[in-house]
């Protein structure tokens, strides 16, 4: 949920600053702000997913070698253990 | 004022004056016009013969009328408050779509619909300009003086008749015109914002370049060249007065 509320906000920031003009002339969203609109929030979305696959893939493999070392320090401390 | 026995005979006599309902403490801390029901405010027929009915309220999910209660109170006949409903704007995003009103953006947002809108007012406008200037200046035949004489002038109802044909002739003449141009223009301009993704002059001058360009297209690409300078320049000079709506 916070990934999400933190998502919403920097998205919102970031397509603001990129496509909305700074002279509020009328209250409503030009057609052409509009379509940048959109293709901010397109684009900004799928950067996440790619980022967030990339991400996981990372943790994995972290993980993964934190429980090789995990494994390998047990196996020593049963030879010792068993000596 | 009243008395139990009226209830029933006089239900009209149960309804206090003002002053009345100010000033009595009958009902402790509520005010009598904390009972006014937002069924009452909508200026239904309210019977006045003390019963109750249960109503949803009738504005729809996006209003909010959880202050008042569903059961209408006609048991006083009198006109009492309980809470208004209010509108909420934000629930839209909540609502499922079976409760959302149509949604008619596209009709608005669409370049088809610009395009479309732009041929009918410039159809329309130009229908206009043509009778006034096809009026104005249809009125004396071309002809008026072959080898020193004066050509004799036809009857008042066949000038009449000339008259209003070239008249008819000029004005489609000119909405034909006006509608391309205006239909084209705004056409053009639409498909041109959506693909750049800003909201500037440009636009328009690019617009004005392809209308112009359309305009000419029957004589040759010199004559386009020219009618998509000539364009794109009043364009830019119309909208920087203007400012930059779109």
């Amino acid at each position: 949920m916070e990934m999400y509320t933190n998502l919403f906000n920097k998205m919102a920031a970031s397509c603001f600053n990129k496509c909305a003009s700074r002279k509020h002339k009328e209250n409503d969203l030009a057609l052409g702000e509009m379509s940048c609109a959109d293709r901010c929030v397109a684009k900004y979305i799928e950067a996440q997913e790619k980022v967030g696959v990339i991400l996981q893939k990372a943790n994995e493999a972290q993980m993964k070698q934190q429980q090789s070392v995990a494994d390998m320090q047990n196996a020593m401390q049963n030879s010792f253990g068993g000596r | 004022m009243t008395s139990p026995n009226d209830q029933q005979h006089h239900p009209i006599s149960q309804i206090p004056s003002i002053y009345q309902s100010i000033m009595s403490h009958s009902r402790g801390n509520s005010l009598s016009s904390a009972h006014y029901t937002s069924q009452a405010a909508l200026h239904h027929p309210i019977s006045f013969y003390g019963s109750s009915q249960s109503t949803s309220t009738p504005a729809g999910p996006l209003v909010d009328s959880s202050a008042s209660p569903h059961q209408v109170d006609m048991s006083r006949g009198a006109l009492t408050m309980r809470g208004l409903p209010y509108p909420q704007p934000w629930a839209r995003a909540n609502a499922s779509p079976a409760e959302l009103p149509p949604n008619f953006d596209w009709l608005s947002e669409s370049c088809g619909s610009k395009a479309a809108i732009g041929v009918i007012g410039g159809g329309a406008m130009g229908l206009v300009m043509g009778v006034f200037l096809g009026a104005l200046t249809d009125m004396t035949p071309p002809v008026t003086i072959i080898e020193g004489k004066e050509v004799p002038q036809a009857p008042l109802k066949e000038q009449m008749r000339t008259t209003l044909r070239a008249t008819a002739d000029k004005s489609l003449y000119w909405c034909r015109q006006f509608a391309f141009i205006t239909g084209v223009f705004g056409g053009s301009e639409c498909l041109v914002e959506k693909y750049r993704g800003k909201h500037d002059v440009w636009n328009s001058v690019v617009s004005g370049c392809i209308t112009g360009a359309a305009m000419q297209a029957k004589q040759g690409p010199q004559a386009s060249a020219a009618g998509c300078g000539g364009f794109a320049v009043f364009s830019l000079v119309i909208d920087s007065f203007m400012g930059t709506h779109s």
